[in-house]
């Protein structure tokens, strides 16, 4: 995915969390997302 | 027209009075009404903070001597696994930000606080002609601007709020823990001064006590009933910028904002390149989740003189659920 895919995906997860803020698989796949864009933008 | 209370009286108030040096302008609200306090046996000091679903919330760092500075924030990640939460903490300052990089947190910029010396401070010069021109427009329809103790104001108040939530839709709601509120043993501390026209209240601001090096008063809770005259709010702070400066008061403080004041050379080494990304796309795309633009706006009429960076701290790795737990534990959703 491209850094701006990454950060749309994020942005998404984010407020998945707003809708489901108890649900660790909810919260456990967002963080998965953060990382994911920390490592996108540190290879660039 | 401060009220003078016993120091003793409220125990996080002696600490957040006595250990200063992150320079939290926003300490003051560690007094808020539902917001808790947590102390050790094993070290002096205080940590603020609320508890939002698997969280725990930390306002600010620990307000406690450098000596027992780490020992406090052990005790208080102790206390959180033994509950089986997790700890995020908002609004750190530099000096929190630096020890808790330090103790395994990964730390990013959030946002920046703002602040202006009001020695320096003059309306004068064309920089502030529009902002003039609001004040004196809002002073023309009739506005008077008096300080108040909100207590002999409450009807006024509260009328003021019902209106200005009720102009933010029908599911808004009064946000809190990271913004001031009336009343409460934190009141007798606080300033408010009121905007009347023709003696119906249209606006008030509500000042929270700062200490530390940069001591002062924090421009904290605002309130307007909309569509009233321009300007109400601006000459409000107008004239208690007059009143601190009549007083010697070094700086007024408008607070933290999310999102903004964003700068690299402020990031804490180890921290998350994503989230810092993310925090730059909410400055510019997410007004649905905080109003950033628009209260920067506002701060920056002012033409603040000090940017202060606010850091966000995970336990562990960067974590948007921490993240998201912070509006959680303001009453955002």
């Amino acid at each position: 995915m491209s850094t701006e895919e990454l950060t749309q995906a994020a942005v998404g997860a984010l407020f998945g969390i707003f809708g489901a803020p108890d649900d660790p698989a909810v919260a456990e796949a967002a963080d998965d997302t953060l990382a994911a864009l920390h490592d996108a933008l540190a290879a660039n | 027209m401060t009220t003078t209370v016993s120091r003793t009286e409220i125990p996080v108030l002696e600490q957040i009075r006595a250990h200063t040096q992150a320079e939290n302008a926003s300490a003051f609200l560690a007094l808020n009404a539902r917001t808790e306090t947590f102390t050790s046996p094993l070290a002096d000091g205080a940590i603020a903070y609320r508890r939002a679903g698997g969280y725990l919330v930390q306002l600010g760092g620990a307000f406690a001597p450098e000596a027992d500075y780490a020992k406090l924030l052990a005790a208080f990640l102790a206390h959180a696994k033994a509950e089986g939460l997790k700890v995020v903490a908002v609004q750190l300052q530099r000096h929190d930000a630096e020890i808790y990089a330090r103790h395994g947190f990964t730390v990013n910029q959030i946002g920046a606080s703002w602040a202006v010396s009001l020695p320096e401070f003059s309306l004068c010069g064309t920089k502030f002609m529009q902002l003039r021109n609001k004040i004196s427009r809002a002073f023309r329809n009739g506005l008077v601007v008096d300080e108040v103790t909100a207590a002999d104001h409450a009807d006024a108040v509260a009328d003021i709020d019902r209106q200005w939530l009720g102009s933010k839709g029908e599911d808004a709601h009064q946000l809190e823990f990271l913004v001031g509120e009336i009343g409460g043993d934190g009141q007798p501390y606080r300033r408010m001064f009121l905007g009347t026209i023709e003696g119906a209240p249209v606006g008030y601001i509500s000042y929270s006590p700062v200490y530390g090096a940069r001591h002062g008063w924090m421009h904290d809770l605002s309130r307007r009933i909309p569509h009233e005259s321009p300007g109400i709010m601006e000459a409000i702070n107008s004239t208690a910028i007059e009143t601190f400066r009549g007083e010697g008061v070094p700086w007024l403080h408008f607070g933290f904002t999310p999102f903004t004041g964003l700068d690299s050379a402020q990031e804490i080494p180890g921290h998350n390149l994503g989230f810092q990304w993310l925090m730059h796309a909410l400055f510019a795309q997410g007004a649905d989740l905080y109003p950033a633009q628009s209260q920067l706006a506002y701060k920056q009429k002012w033409a603040p003189s000090l940017v202060i960076p606010e850091y966000i701290g995970f336990q562990d790795r960067a974590s948007l659920a921490g993240f998201a737990h912070v509006f959680r534990a303001c009453g955002a959703f």
